[in-house]
């Protein structure tokens, strides 16, 4: 994380505090974003467009930068999923994801299991999706609560509901795909 | 000794992640009150199904500051311009139409004002730069990137695509393009076989310049622009490049290569021109090193550029001068010499080495990369540019080209 204070010059080239968060968070952004959309370039759109907005709503810089900007592309990338998610249940009764041609990486990674837990992603809330993608993205539970705003103390009980709707979502696939 | 309060899941979940932060007692409780063991067990049990079910991401190859580059750009030129997807960007600048191989972006303002375009009536083009030498200009990712798009400065339109014709012979494809190419008398370790032969079409483009659009881009950018030379708004600059002959060794009867790009060490080459503001390049699927050729030799007549009104000096002195062109470039393409006669080879540093070089006392520009290996040499002969490449070190690839 930059501790340098970010821009000072609005819609200018990007200030040194600037640079230094892009370096420092962009892997991580992207990260967040990939884990959603599970293609690379997909999820460098993403961060590209994230670290955009954030330099023009906060061209001054944030306090807590990494997990706003971890928050923006999280929420980015499920949006995304959501809009996908038509074609994610076309795929599911039709058989094995269409050839990509972003790499055979993801043609490899995307099994059954999980295509469904996307899908699974992409239908619970959009709270729950982006506190689990936060957390398991290596945020702190103080990280998280400044991300959203909210007390620390209350990042455990939602973590623990998002954990507890993933499940149920996945658990509810299992059966259908099952039966 | 137990507290009667017995912890939120919440403060239980919080254990499994951070035990430190949870006040000792809390954390003591729980593990000692056996209604509270459980449930921390069973807590434990879903935050771990969790991990194991939410997906890792993918493999990641990044390069931060390339795409800060591409940041920096955009906002350069003010909120959100048309998106650029980032894995597409790099290679469509080294084997886009708009963007020969022969050319470095600012340099791209006067050689990929190339063109063909349709002459107008009652415009008389004169022309301006027909090199004879080869020149190298290296240029990194992040400052090819933060380039500016000729669609800031104006209006390019181009032939929809540079794609290869097969030839039944090297005889019939020398004369469809009106250039001779010599094969090697003995070929290297590893490559094996019959070439087949291609015929490399003229391709050309036209770039209209615009003021307007060029103020609207150092406005949005924030920066203030040169004084136009006189004449320069609604001058149009035409380049037309080949027909040219490749020969190609260590392809398939059904690997027929699909550009120019493909055929010398791109792997991302392009069949047709598929690009649009908000959705970037489509490009055929990477067909990986193994589809590229052992070997590769072309001959193909150079760039040669007419302008409408203006001087290749007046372009160079007005695209240095843009404060959207990064000081480094703009150097090493002052450096270049003489404008009118050396054709700029954009080197991408980073990628491999290079290092200037003669063929028959020709300067020349060799390229080498070691993983993979490709080796290939560039240098402008008789009025004709020719490439020796392929799956091989430089030494053997400057021994071909040396004959």
């Amino acid at each position: 994380m930059s501790t340098k204070p970010l821009g000072t010059r609005p819609r200018a080239p990007a200030t040194s505090g600037f640079e230094d968060l892009f370096e420092a968070e962009y892997a991580s952004v992207v990260r967040v974003a990939a884990r959603v959309l599970m293609q690379p370039s997909a999820a460098e759109d993403v961060a590209q467009e994230v670290f955009l907005e954030f330099h023009q709503r906060y061209p001054h810089g944030h306090p807590s930068a990494p997990g706003w900007l971890r928050l923006a592309a999280a929420h980015r990338a499920l949006n995304q999923l959501r809009g996908e998610r038509r074609r994610f249940q076309r795929e599911l009764r039709t058989g094995p994801e269409r050839e990509s041609r972003e790499n055979p990486e993801t043609l490899a990674l995307a099994t059954e299991t999980r295509r469904e837990v996307r899908a699974a992603l992409g239908r619970i809330k959009r709270r729950h999706g982006a506190l689990l993608l936060l957390r398991y993205s290596g945020l702190s539970y103080g990280e998280v609560a400044t991300a959203l705003s909210i007390p620390v103390t209350q990042v455990g009980a939602r973590l623990r509901r998002a954990e507890a709707a993933l499940r149920k979502e996945v658990d509810r696939d299992h059966i259908a795909s099952s039966s | 000794m137990i507290t009667l309060l017995h912890p939120a899941d919440g403060q239980l979940r919080r254990i499994v992640d951070e035990p430190l932060l949870v006040p000792d007692r809390v954390r003591v409780h729980a593990h000692a009150c056996p209604r509270c063991s459980a449930r921390l067990l069973v807590i434990s049990h879903d935050a771990a199904e969790a991990g194991r079910l939410l997906p890792s991401a993918p493999a990641l190859e990044l390069d931060s500051k390339a795409a800060l580059a591409l940041v920096e750009r955009r906002l350069r030129l003010g909120a959100p311009g048309p998106r650029v997807t980032l894995r597409e960007r790099l290679p469509r600048s080294l084997t886009h139409p708009g963007r020969p191989a022969a050319t470095v972006s600012a340099i791209a303002l006067l050689v990929v004002a190339t063109g063909t375009g349709t002459a107008v009536a009652g415009v008389h083009w004169t022309q301006i730069f027909a090199p004879s030498q080869v020149a190298s200009v290296p240029v990194t990712p992040a400052e090819l990137l933060a380039l500016p798009h000729l669609s800031d400065f104006g209006q390019l339109t181009y032939a929809p695509g540079l794609t290869l014709t097969s030839e039944p012979s090297l005889a019939a494809a020398e004369a469809a393009a009106g250039v001779t190419l010599a094969l090697p008398s003995a070929l290297p370790q590893g490559v094996t076989g019959s070439p087949s032969y291609f015929l490399v079409p003229r391709w050309s483009s036209t770039f209209t310049f615009s003021a307007a659009r060029a103020q609207a881009a150092a406005l949005a950018a924030g920066v203030a622009l040169p004084p136009l030379p006189a004449g320069f708004d609604g001058t149009q600059l035409r380049e037309s490049v080949g027909p040219g002959v490749v020969a190609v060794y260590g392809i398939g009867s059904g690997s027929i290569p699909l550009s120019l790009g493909e055929l010398f060490g791109s792997q991302h080459g392009q069949r047709g021109g598929s690009c649009s503001g908000t959705s970037g390049c489509t490009t055929p699927r990477s067909r990986g090193i193994s589809a590229l050729p052992t070997l590769a030799l072309m001959a193909v007549l150079p760039p040669v550029l007419a302008s409408t009104g203006v001087t290749v000096p007046q372009l160079e002195h007005y695209l240095l001068s843009l404060p959207f062109l990064p000081p480094s470039l703009a150097t090493a393409i002052h450096q270049l010499g003489s404008p009118i006669t050396s054709l700029p080879i954009p080197v991408l540093t980073g990628l491999g080495q290079s290092r200037p070089t003669t063929v028959a006392g020709n300067k020349a520009v060799l390229f080498a990369a070691d993983s993979p290996l490709i080796s290939a040499v560039i240098w402008e002969q008789q009025g004709t540019v020719r490439v020796v490449g392929g799956l091989l070190d430089a030494s053997t690839v400057l021994g071909l080209a040396r004959g």
